[in-house]
């Protein structure tokens, strides 16, 4: 490439390739979010054409609202079981799947299936499974677990949230840690072949380090995404039972459309952002510390 | 044979008077097609409804698109912030004052309807006509008559049954017959934390003067719901509902399509529901049970009386729909009153009862038939426009749920009930 450009032939070049992609980022993502910045200073309800000038007040009213928090909570806690059971999940089918078991690409596809039925229609599947499956098993199985369904208590609606996230989500992360083990080289396995390493020692002191790229990426993204699970939430237990269930996305939705706080809404929404954007950046920033390279 | 022939040009001249005078209230079709929306809120019509706009659409030239919701609140607000309003909607009443306050809404009092029935039951926000009634309906329990009587045999006459303790004694004499739990509770909240918490306030005496008065003293902390003799006789019937419903092993497993197939089977006898619920009870239906619905036996205010009133309203925009969509959509309003076509399409496609003392065709199914009687013999009273949009999601749902499944306490209910009104800004 040429090295003496000017600027504007700099700006001229970086335009004609990042230009829509540039003009796209800022009409989805940075128009709006600079537009919710703004609405959580103002008093608009929705459907209002005035909007007035609150100030903080927004900020105060979602700070004490001990509803947000406690959603918060439940949310955290749903996303730390979840992102433990899905990489745990993933990451032995993985190695499970690259260790020449017969028929392992069918399996990989079939353990990504669930990754292409949308979060909606899953839900109302397992909906089905839970509510209505799991009680007549009971008559062949009588243990306390399987007496009730499953969505009309609120440890088991929250449990089995936890479940169908794991079950959806683990197939993708499992196609990274796939890629993870199959990108270690095989010059360095066999090596430790060589040295004696049985496949334990193999798998926790080579494989292992090799891949913290793929451990932070899928805590990454199985993190966020359990974060902001909305349409899981809404079709499996709408909330329920009493609200029991209901995750900080939901909640904020509620806030802004049916209770026409939208204010309110949009600035529990940004403190939303902030506690998984500082989560999830500390956590990148920890996994890539341990980076090595081979 | 002259005055035969005479008889018959008045015959016709005066049906053609009358076919003009029908059209005359729909007007003409427009000369390029109208493409216009509906946001529909009640989902069981959604197909008859459809239906009825492309008659309309095929008649007039307007294409009706029609969107289906059962948030309406939360749709219409997407929906008018996206630019991309509904040029109808139908809607409950909390909408209508959601969208009037902001005025985004026609006014229709100069629909020719307004006269007939239109503005009594529409919605009417500070004299203005907003919302046409599209259907009278009732909050009721769905009864099984056929199962009542071959327990008891002897014809079961609703009338009868004037207090809980009237209502306690049937449903043990069903029990002891071997119908071992006749009642079925809906788990829904829109069901237990929506119309069943309107009681509380509707029955105070019946009126919505008494209503409001009560909500000012909750408000004003004069008042506690557990002090309030007809909250306690309300939860005192939803008490007895619980010890008879067929889903207390797990209440808030319920399915509503099993509730209905419970009622309609004969299994159970009363569905705690609304006249609404036909379409989905129609499928289970079994030749020869008869169906009907009766007034909640409570012990308080409006005793022995029916919740009944127009319950949807149909709305047009103003803000982002064209002068001629609006006309438009006005149109279609008038051709579902005032045509033979479109009076088919509302009372027997849809099963609506009708507000319009025009329309003459009998209500189509047996839900319909029991509020058409309840309506002669007076036995009515309207209730709840008043109720804030956020009543439901905020505290009725949950709450009534959690009583349902045992979490709660009375006490708790009547508390979180209390702290509602406290902490909210009222617009009767």
């Amino acid at each position: 490439m040429k090295q003496n450009m000017t600027f504007k032939e700099k700006l001229l070049l970086f335009i004609s390739f990042a230009g829509p992609a540039m003009l796209f980022f800022c009409c989805v993502v940075i128009i709006p979010l600079v537009y919710g910045i703004y609405l959580t200073f103002t008093d608009w309800n929705g459907l209002a054409d005035l909007k007035n000038f609150v100030g903080l007040t927004n900020y105060v009213t979602a700070f004490q609202d001990s509803t947000f928090w406690s959603t918060l909570l439940m949310t955290t806690g749903f996303s730390l079981l979840s992102v433990v059971f899905i990489n745990i999940i993933a990451f032995f089918l993985a190695y499970l799947l690259t260790s020449g078991v017969k028929g392992q690409n069918f399996f990989r596809a079939g353990f990504f299936t669930p990754n292409l039925i949308g979060g909606l229609i899953l839900g109302y599947i397992w909906q089905i499974i839970f509510s209505r499956v799991v009680p007549s098993l009971y008559s062949a199985i009588p243990i306390p677990l399987f007496q009730k369904s499953w969505l009309s208590n609120p440890s088991t609606a929250f449990a089995s949230l936890v479940v169908v996230q794991t079950w959806q989500l683990s197939g993708y992360m499992l196609l990274i840690y796939i890629s993870g083990f199959v990108g270690i080289s095989e010059d360095v396995l066999e090596a430790a072949n060589v040295d004696g390493a049985n496949e334990r020692q193999t798998l926790w002191n080579i494989r292992l380090p090799l891949m913290i790229p793929s451990f932070v990426i899928c805590l990454f993204l199985s993190l966020t995404r359990s974060f902001k699970v909305y349409d899981l939430n809404l079709s499996l237990t709408a909330g329920g039972p009493y609200n029991s269930t209901k995750m900080t996305a939901m909640h904020i939705y509620t806030q802004a459309f049916e209770n026409h706080l939208y204010g309110v809404g949009q600035a529990e929404a940004l403190i939303f952002f902030l506690v998984i954007a500082v989560i999830s950046l500390t956590q990148t920033y920890i996994g890539k510390k341990r980076e090595v390279e081979a | 044979m002259k005055k035969f022939l005479s008889l018959l040009l008045a015959a016709v001249m005066l049906l053609s008077v009358a076919s003009v005078a029908m059209a005359d209230e729909v007007g003409e079709p427009f000369a390029n097609q109208v493409s216009i929306t509906l946001m529909n809120s009640k989902p069981e019509i959604t197909a008859a409804m459809q239906a009825a706009a492309d008659k309309f659409g095929a008649a007039y030239n307007v294409k009706i698109e029609i969107t289906e919701t059962s948030n309406p609140g939360e749709t219409l607000t997407t929906r008018y912030n996206s630019g991309d309003a509904p040029t109808i909607s139908v809607v409950d009443i909390a909408n209508v004052k959601d969208l009037a306050r902001e005025g985004k809404i026609a006014d229709l009092g100069d629909q020719p309807w307004a006269a007939i029935g239109g503005k009594d039951m529409g919605a009417v926000i500070n004299d203005v006509l907003y919302g046409m009634p599209l259907t009278i309906e009732a909050k009721a329990n769905l009864i099984n008559k056929t199962a009542i009587e071959k327990i008891t045999g002897e014809p079961f006459d609703p009338l009868k049954y004037q207090t809980k303790e009237d209502f306690e004694a049937l449903l043990k004499q069903l029990r002891e017959g071997g119908m071992e739990n006749p009642v079925i509770i809906n788990k829904e909240d829109w069901s237990i934390g929506s119309h069943f918490t309107q009681y509380f306030y509707g029955i105070q005496d019946g009126t919505i003067a008494g209503a409001e008065a009560f909500i000012e003293r909750v408000r004003a902390g004069e008042e506690k719901f557990i002090d309030n003799p007809v909250f306690n006789a309300c939860m005192d019937m939803f008490d007895l509902y619980m010890e008879y419903n067929i889903n207390k092993q797990d209440p808030l497993s319920a399915d509503y399509d099993l509730n209905a197939s419970y009622l309609a089977e004969g299994e159970a006898a009363f569905w705690i529901n609304g006249t609404w619920a036909w379409p989905n009870l129609a499928p289970f239906a079994v030749e020869g049970q008869e169906y009907s619905i009766m007034h909640m036996p409570v012990s308080a205010g409006a005793q022995g009386k029916l919740l009944a009133q127009a319950t949807k309203y149909i709305v047009v925009d103003k803000t982002y729909a064209s002068e001629e969509q609006q006309e438009a959509a006005k149109k279609f309003l008038n051709w579902l009153i005032y045509t033979a076509d479109g009076q088919n399409a509302m009372i027997n496609d849809c099963g609506m009862v009708t507000a319009f003392t025009n329309i003459e065709l009998p209500p189509s199914n047996p839900f319909n038939v029991g509020l058409k009687e309840y309506i002669d013999k007076g036995l009515t009273f309207e209730a709840v426009t008043y109720l804030p949009s956020d009543h439901r999601s905020a505290v009725g749902g949950a709450t009534m749920q959690a009583y349902l499944d045992g979490a709660k306490t009375r006490e708790e209910v009547g508390a979180a009930f209390d702290a509602y009104w406290a902490a909210h800004e009222v617009n009767y």
